[in-house]
């Protein structure tokens, strides 16, 4: 467990809905150094994101529509904090990474002075979004439910990977939602939002295509990379499971119970494919012990195993399969899977 | 009986797998199972041969879902369908060597298949979609979607047919010359660089004068890119003008074409009545973009597109060595609807077969339009699947005296009539055991000069039938091969070389 806030960045979001036209989003330089300065809170300086301004008051609340903020940002900009670090992009972030809960806060800078007010019927609240969180090169296959919560209320935002962006987009009042009028027109007119939470890393996979196709009773090796960032220590293993789908489109999923651990150290696991595995593209899914936020699983890497999909040729004469190692640019030599023939029974 | 008195059993034929009724019926030259060998001589066997990788490019295309031989005016070529699956896009591609890739040249959203045919150079793409019909899956022309043409030299494919021209042109009497007086409808048609002529288009009404020829202005150049020329097109001279400017009969006037898209004039054209004889009318009938279907073929020089995605059990038929031009009208044949697709179209000995997933019909071109083609149902049992029907070396299409067909009921011959014993008959158990719903998987090809039939299964292994002893079901040799990855399409081109594309998933 450690924790994690999205640090602004030069990209802002945009308005839409019912407050496109009004509203606009700009890049400030910080929760307290906001133009308008509101009464500072370190608590919630980490983590700013951005600050919507507004020029005019937003209708009464009869006529309010549902209406947005979005802010989007690219997967390769460093937006993600951990631990306090330096901050990392999406695409950089470790195999394994699990946001646990993200909480949206945010400030009203307009009416500092005045009395906070209690908007929360003033937020449009969905349903909570759940997510897979896709670290290139690496495992897929994470999910896991993002929780909200705005300041003086319970409003929910969502935090989408949209293509090859991510967009966090802070929904706000639906028509007939009631609150303090004369608060809600002042409400987005200077007002700041800020990002935390926390995240974990507990389990990890990649998909495995073996050379050959697997089967009971193949060791397969499994390495972490010790120059990674926090590599995976699998001597902390839990559990490790292989997921495949078979010819009919059916999943399947398979335990590796602890017996079949042959060598599980700190950089290095080493298992045998047990019984009714019969997938050639496997997914190994390990689940380790929690670990701090400080340590991160690594990124796995497999000895044997590619994506070799591609265009072909058959060649007469050749004795061995040619495939591309497309996840590291090359190609590798593999053997047939293991021609044999059975004749008819002899006297049969 | 003693050892001594045992009498050796030799065997010393291999005649390939054996798979009908249970273990102890399989013949003591044949296979109760084997994989990954070929069979060569009259009655050897060995591994079989290895693949190579056949890009030779830093960053080889991956997840290929459908790949055709694509015989260009230069070169044998291939094109192939490449998809992203974060994007879930199709992308096709065209290889023309190990070294050189154009693409993509069309990307679609969820185009996870697609039919093809070249003629004359270009090739023919439409996307197909997999969809359900209750529990059963069937393929359409993907929704929303049409037949594309691309030129063969690198650039993007472009919607087949197009719109008539826009905008206003103007008529005047020109210099001295000669033409029936009286009122006439005069138009332009516009020629695409694949030939296509385009409805008439920039219709105006005027009067001629006996006297004089006839010059036209602010004729604007076409808005595509890829029309070469403009073509004047007329009415006879009209006795009674009702006003409607398309409802009459319209033909190219000699020599009055614009060679090129810039020019926006023509002056000084003389023609008579008599003259006009190359009717144009018909262009009012196209489909200015025609919708993509399941299966494309040719017949007759016509290119057929089958089973849109509105209309299962139809076929698109274009005019006469004019591909993008499909009457909406006539250019229509309909195999009877009984809820299944259309699923291939094939010529054999000038007959054109239509198949569904169990129905076999022919229609015969009687020199009418399309929708007066006679029907004769050949089968109302065996049918095939959208890659169901062999095609032979590199020409995409049947080339011999019969076509082998991919049916439920295995792997025929076909002449007229599905053959039967089938030519599978010695592996029946093994080919009833597919997964009859994911026929759409199945892709055969012909290998006259290996004398070898290879079959990508559902399953995403291959299946080979050595045909050196003899097509006919007791000599085939069959054996399936597998590879560390899923096999999902086959393509043969250059006379003999066999291409294997491969996918991470199955669909």
């Amino acid at each position: 467990m450690g924790t994690l806030r999205i640090t602004r960045v030069a990209a802002v979001g945009t308005v839409v809905g019912g407050l496109a036209g009004v509203c606009s989003a700009t890049n400030d330089t910080g929760w307290n150094t906001m133009t308008t300065p509101c009464t500072t809170d370190a608590a919630l300086e980490v983590g700013f994101i951005s600050r919507i301004f507004c020029t005019t008051r937003t209708p009464s609340p009869a006529a309010i529509t549902l209406g947005s903020i979005v802010f989007e940002f690219d997967q390769g900009t460093a937006l993600f904090s951990l631990d306090g670090d330096p901050a990392i992009s999406f695409n950089s972030l470790p195999s394994g990474f699990l946001a646990t809960d993200l909480t949206i806060n945010y400030k009203i800078g307009g009416h500092c002075g005045n009395a906070q007010v209690d908007m929360t019927a003033n937020f449009y609240v969905d349903d909570v979004l759940v997510h897979s969180v896709v670290n290139t090169g690496a495992a897929i296959d994470f999910s896991g439910n993002f929780t909200y919560d705005i300041c003086q209320g319970n409003d929910l935002t969502g935090f989408e990977i949209i293509g090859t962006r991510l967009k966090i987009e802070i929904v706000h009042a639906s028509a007939g939602a009631g609150g303090n009028n004369s608060a809600y027109g002042n409400f987005f007119s200077n007002t700041a939002f800020v990002a935390t939470g926390n995240y974990f890393i507990f389990r990890q996979s990649t998909i495995i295509t073996p050379t050959d196709p697997i089967e009971e009773g193949d060791t397969v090796d499994v390495t972490s990379d010790p120059d990674g960032i926090n590599p995976i220590d699998f001597s902390q293993l839990l559990t490790a499971t292989l997921d495949w789908t078979d010819s009919d489109g059916n999943p399947h999923s398979i335990n590796i119970p602890p017996i079949l651990w042959i060598t599980f150290t700190i950089h290095f696991f080493r298992f045998t494919v047990p019984a009714g595995v019969t997938g050639q593209i496997v997914i190994l899914t390990i689940t380790s012990t929690q670990f701090s936020g400080s340590v991160a699983l690594g990124k796995l890497m497999t000895i044997f195993f590619e994506n070799a999909t591609g265009i072909y040729t058959l060649v007469p004469g050749k004795t061995n399969d040619t495939l591309y190692d497309n996840d590291n640019g090359d190609t590798i030599d593999a053997k047939f899977p293991d021609p044999f023939w059975k004749t008819g029974f002899i006297g049969g | 009986m003693t050892l001594r008195g045992h009498e050796p059993i030799i065997i010393d034929k291999f005649n390939g797998l054996y798979q009908r009724g249970d273990n102890d019926s399989c013949p003591l030259d044949h296979f109760q199972d084997c994989k990954n060998i070929q069979f060569y001589g009259q009655s050897a066997f060995r591994t079989r041969p290895g693949i190579d990788i056949s890009q030779d490019v830093a960053v080889p295309l991956e997840n290929i879902k459908r790949v055709y031989n694509y015989p260009t005016n230069t070169a044998n070529t291939l094109i192939l369908l490449s998809y992203d699956y974060t994007t879930n896009q199709g992308k096709i591609y065209h290889i023309v060597d190990a070294t050189n890739v154009f693409g993509p040249l069309l990307t679609v959203t969820g185009m996870v298949d697609f039919a093809f045919v070249p003629y004359a150079g270009r090739g023919y793409i439409s996307p197909i979609g997999y969809y359900t019909q209750g529990d059963l899956n069937i393929e359409k022309g993907l929704d929303n979607e049409f037949l594309y043409v691309y030129a063969g030299d690198g650039t993007a494919a472009r919607k087949a047919a197009g719109a008539a021209m826009s905008g206003t042109m103007t008529v005047a009497n020109g210099a001295a010359g000669h033409t029936d007086p009286g009122v006439k409808i005069f138009g332009f048609v516009s020629e695409t660089i694949s030939g296509y002529l385009s409805p008439p288009g920039l219709l105006t009404q005027f009067s001629t004068n006996a006297a004089f020829s006839v010059s036209f202005g602010s004729v604007d150049a076409s808005g595509d890119p890829n029309v070469v020329a403009r073509h004047l097109v007329a009415t006879k001279s009209i006795p009674a003008f009702n006003g409607d400017l398309q409802g009459y009969q319209f033909y190219f006037v000699p020599n009055a074409t614009i060679a090129n898209n810039t020019d926006t004039f023509l002056n000084n054209i003389s023609f008579y009545d008599a003259d006009l004889l190359d009717d144009a009318s018909h262009l009012l009938d196209n489909y200015t973009e025609i919708p993509a279907g399941a299966a494309l073929t040719l017949y007759h020089d016509r290119l057929i597109v089958f089973c849109t995605f509105d209309e299962i059990s139809i076929g698109l038929v274009s005019n006469e060595g004019e591909p993008e031009a499909i009457s909406q009208i006539d250019g229509i044949i309909v195999v009877p609807p009984d809820g299944n697709p259309i699923t291939n179209g094939q010529e054999l000995r000038d007959v054109l077969y239509v198949t569904k997933r169990s129905r076999t019909v022919s229609f015969a071109d009687n020199g009418d339009a399309p929708s007066a083609w006679p029907l004769v149902i050949v089968d109302n049992a065996l049918g095939t699947s959208i890659h169901g029907i062999a095609t032979v070396l590199d020409t995409g299409s049947s080339s011999v005296d019969f076509l082998i067909v991919c049916t439920y009921q295995g792997v025929s011959l076909f002449n007229g009539r599905y053959i039967t014993p089938e030519i599978s008959w010695k592996i029946e158990q093994f080919w009833k055991d597919q997964d009859r719903n994911e026929f759409r998987f199945i892709q055969i090809i012909n290998a006259p000069i290996q004398k070898e039939i290879y079959i990508i299964l559902p399953d995403r292994t291959l299946l080979v039938g050595n045909y050196a002893n003899g097509l006919d079901p007791q000599k085939i040799r069959w054996s399936p091969w597998s590879f560390a990855m899923g096999v999902n399409t086959i393509g043969i081109f250059n006379i003999d070389e066999i291409i294997i594309g491969s996918d991470l998933v199955i669909s």
